[in-house]
């Protein structure tokens, strides 16, 4: 606590003032009254009558005036045998003509909007309310922080120049934000803010604060262990929603509003579009692997191209589009890993079925160039112009960005997989005209 | 003959009616002007005590009334009645406003209820900011440290259900026991049911289901009310310690564990010692707190700290009512309070004949 400057004055068992040192003297004069009188200043009297009457220690805040000034005051009233001590400790003194800061409780005082979860602190900055569902969310355990100090909970950093804006706000008595912390337990990283709280004097009371998640991208973006988990953390429960939005959307568990049916058959579709999206992000966490390899297997290039075709048939026809498989009928021997090259021509194919407008066709051919076995999947779509042809093979990117659906992993992955084969994948298209993948790969005796 | 509406007849009936009805407002009116004004001042309702009693009901309303509508809605819609689920999900009359409207939510046990909590919320905070400044305290902070691992588990249930229990006012609700919220749950039903324009047993047995859904999983002990009980049980503090306990609990502003230290001693209910705790005038308090043997200092101390953070108390009269009780003998006391152990529904009922016969 502060160190505030304390008055001091002794009254007899009448409550008249027996002797003061100077400060209160002056006060207690200013006010009117004098030695041999009782007090002149109302609120310093009361509370000396009330603790000779009650024969306990009794102290309270008060504001008094002061000619030009208010003081904010702690006034503790001591009875004794010869009479009552009085000690007045000044807390702070502003104009009169301001008013006093006026406490805020809980029922004024919003937290912080936006936050992500919200907690409380008492002037000690110990705990007295928190989200405990955040504790689950965000791996820490929220019932281990009630009562106990906020830096308990969180590890607060300085800013850049080395001031820890929460220490600042008790301080002074204000709000803060932007304070960068830690979670001890979990190590997430978080922003806090809080709105103070004041008492009836003024002084500070605690703090209603919020949480940020901070957004941060991790310095590696796939980490090992993110795969092991996926399963688990995602697949499962993707799973589950899938399976439950299926059953509502075919109204197994009885009539249902077909607003609702629709629904349950658009979460579902969203569910399936995650997972495919895991699918991808366990793919690149595999091939973005500096020990990554893929089997060099003899295969027939022509029959993997017969097989994704066969994959996507039924896709293709609900969007009315022919696929032209003539030309398919040969062998066209390659060297490459079987299930790696048809992963990459069902993206190659899938891709041209969703860009095709209805009644399109999409042309496979199936050729030896050279040294080089060669697939190509032509499509009638809209075309790429040649300033996005290198574009849409990076991470993330979309051969149409305004288009919904796809992680905008796949030609990455299929691009990555055909040259860890010892092959390519490229593009040859203009705005209009459709476009024409190409893998080729090693060919095969 | 019939009279059609344009008819001199019935334009005098509906005007005259119309005056009846402006008669009957205005008498309203008058009385309740009339008791408004004869009301001691130490009775009447604080703005803040009014606020926030208004915020706990509304809040306490609408999260039932959320939780009902919702599930009677998704009940409907899977039976088939996409009508009505509609109907009740997008209706815009309040169900708040028509409980009050239809004098509802004047029943006392529930209004009882909503008023002491929130005058144990204004309390609890007026102690914390009348705390001295540089007291520190330390009662909960111990107590969750403690040796027993009986009275840490109660004092971090405790805690939980106290950091549950200070949500901000607009997510604030009242933690009512069980048969007022079932009580509660079922009008709050039927005032959705007049959000559909016919009724239907469908309908019906919907929301009949979804209040019956909303019961079950109500529970009774997660209040902070039973935890404060349950924490002054594990600890069954002694003579010698309860003084200091009952004056800590005050410093940490946390009078429904004040309540249950109290409640514990004198093997009272919580509700009946949160009485003692919330009276004005604090006669019967002094006599339970004799009762336990404890001395006038601590007397006095209480009745300070009380004083200071009710605004509903006369501190002024504070001395000359702990002069009296002091010399009280415990044995005395404890005979003036004897009847507050007996069964609930019995004092209820000698309450009841007693406000019967006094009328």
């Amino acid at each position: 606590m502060n160190e505030h400057l304390i008055l001091h004055a002794r009254l007899d068992r009448e409550d008249r003032l027996i002797d003061a040192d100077e400060g209160f003297g002056a006060i207690n004069e200013r006010a009117g009254g004098s030695r041999g009188h009782v007090l002149a200043v109302p609120q310093f009297n009361t509370l000396v009558r009330l603790a000779r009457r009650l024969r306990i220690l009794i102290s309270r805040g008060v504001t008094i005036a002061d000619g030009e000034i208010d003081l904010d005051c702690w006034i503790k009233a001591t009875p004794g045998d010869g009479g009552t001590s009085l000690a007045v400790s000044v807390l702070r003194e502003r104009p009169a003509w301001r008013t006093p800061t006026s406490a805020n409780t809980v029922a004024a005082l919003p937290p912080p909007p936006g936050a992500d979860w919200q907690w409380e602190v008492d002037a000690e900055l110990r705990v007295t309310r928190i989200d405990e569902q955040a504790g689950v969310r965000h791996g820490f355990d929220a019932v281990a922080a009630l009562s106990r100090p906020l830096t308990r909970l969180f590890a607060l950093e300085p800013d850049a120049d080395g001031n820890v804006a929460i220490l600042d706000a008790v301080a002074e008595r204000i709000d803060f934000d932007r304070q960068v912390a830690t979670i001890r337990e979990s190590s997430v990283r978080v922003t806090l803010a809080a709105s103070v709280r004041r008492d009836p004097l003024g002084g500070f009371d605690g703090f209603v604060g919020g949480t940020y998640l901070v957004d941060e991208q991790p310095v590696e973006p796939v980490v090992e262990t993110f795969n092991a988990r996926l399963d688990q953390v995602l697949r499962g429960p993707l799973g589950r929603i899938v399976a439950n939005a299926d059953t509502i959307n075919a109204g197994q568990d009885g009539d249902l509003d077909p607003h609702y049916a629709d629904y349950a058959a658009d979460i579902a579709s969203a569910g399936r579009h995650l997972l495919g999206l895991v699918d991808d992000l366990v793919d690149l966490e595999a091939i973005e692997r500096e020990d990554f390899t893929v089997e060099d297997e003899a295969i027939d290039l022509a029959d993997v191209v017969r097989r994704a075709a066969g994959l996507l048939q039924v896709r293709a026809a609900n969007a009315g589009v022919t696929i032209d498989r003539e030309g398919l009928d040969g062998v066209l021997p390659a060297r490459g890993e079987f299930r790696r090259t048809l992963q990459i021509l069902v993206n190659l194919i899938g891709n041209a079925v969703r860009y095709s407008p209805e009644g399109a066709t999409i042309w496979l051919r199936a050729q030896r160039e050279g040294d080089r076995a060669v697939v190509i999947v032509a499509d009638q779509g809209k075309g790429i112009a040649e300033a996005d042809q290198a574009r849409i093979f990076e991470k993330f990117e979309r051969v149409d960005a305004s288009e919904a659906g796809g992680s905008g992993l796949g030609l990455y992955i299929a691009r990555r997989l055909a040259r860890a084969m010892g092959g390519d994948l490229t593009v040859d298209s203009a705005v209009g005209q459709g476009a024409r993948f190409l893998l080729g790969l090693p060919a095969g005796e | 003959m019939s009279l059609s509406p344009s008819t001199p007849e019935s334009f005098d009936a509906a005007l005259a009616l119309r005056a009846a009805a402006a008669e009957r407002r205005a008498g309203r009116r008058l009385a309740s002007a009339i008791e408004d004004f004869f009301r001691d001042e130490h009775d009447r309702l604080d703005d803040r005590a009014r606020a926030l009693i208004g915020a706990l009901v509304e809040v306490t309303v609408s999260a039932i009334e959320r939780d009902v509508g919702d599930t009677a809605a998704r009940l409907l819609a899977t039976r088939g009645e996409a009508q009505a689920a509609k109907a009740i999900a997008t209706g815009n009359a309040s169900v708040f406003a028509r409980l009050i409207d239809s004098g509802l939510l004047r029943e006392r046990a529930l209004m009882d209820e909503v008023i002491a909590q929130a005058r144990v919320a204004l309390i609890d905070e007026a102690l914390v900011a009348n705390r001295p400044p540089g007291v520190t305290t330390g009662l909960l902070v111990r107590l969750r440290e403690h040796d027993d691992a009986m009275v840490r588990d109660a004092a971090i249930d405790y805690l939980l259900a106290d950091s549950r229990h200070r949500a901000p006012a607009e997510e604030r609700r009242a933690e009512l026991p069980a048969e007022l919220h079932h009580q509660l749950v079922w009008w709050v039903a039927a005032a959705l049911r007049e959000r559909l324009a016919g009724v239907s047993p469908i309908a019906d047995r919907a929301l009949v289901d979804a209040a019956m859904q909303r019961i079950a999983h109500f529970d009774g002990a997660a209040g902070t009310m039973v935890a404060a009980h349950r924490l002054a049980a594990s600890i069954d503090a002694d003579v010698e310690r309860l003084p200091g306990l009952l004056l800590e609990a005050l410093t940490e502003g946390r009078l429904t564990l004040f309540a249950a230290f109290l409640a514990h001693a004198l093997g009272i209910e919580m509700d009946e010692a949160r009485a003692l705790a919330l009276e004005p005038d604090g006669e019967r308090l002094w006599i339970a707190l004799r009762a336990l043997g404890m001395e006038r200092d601590v007397l006095a101390r209480v009745g300070w700290a009380l004083g200071e953070a009710d605004r509903t108390r006369d501190v002024e009269a504070l001395p000359d009512a702990i002069d009296a009780a002091a010399v009280v003998a415990p044995e005395q006391a404890g005979a003036v309070i004897a009847p507050l152990m007996l069964t609930r529904d019995f004092r209820q009922a000698v309450r009841a004949l007693s406000m019967g016969s006094a009328a």
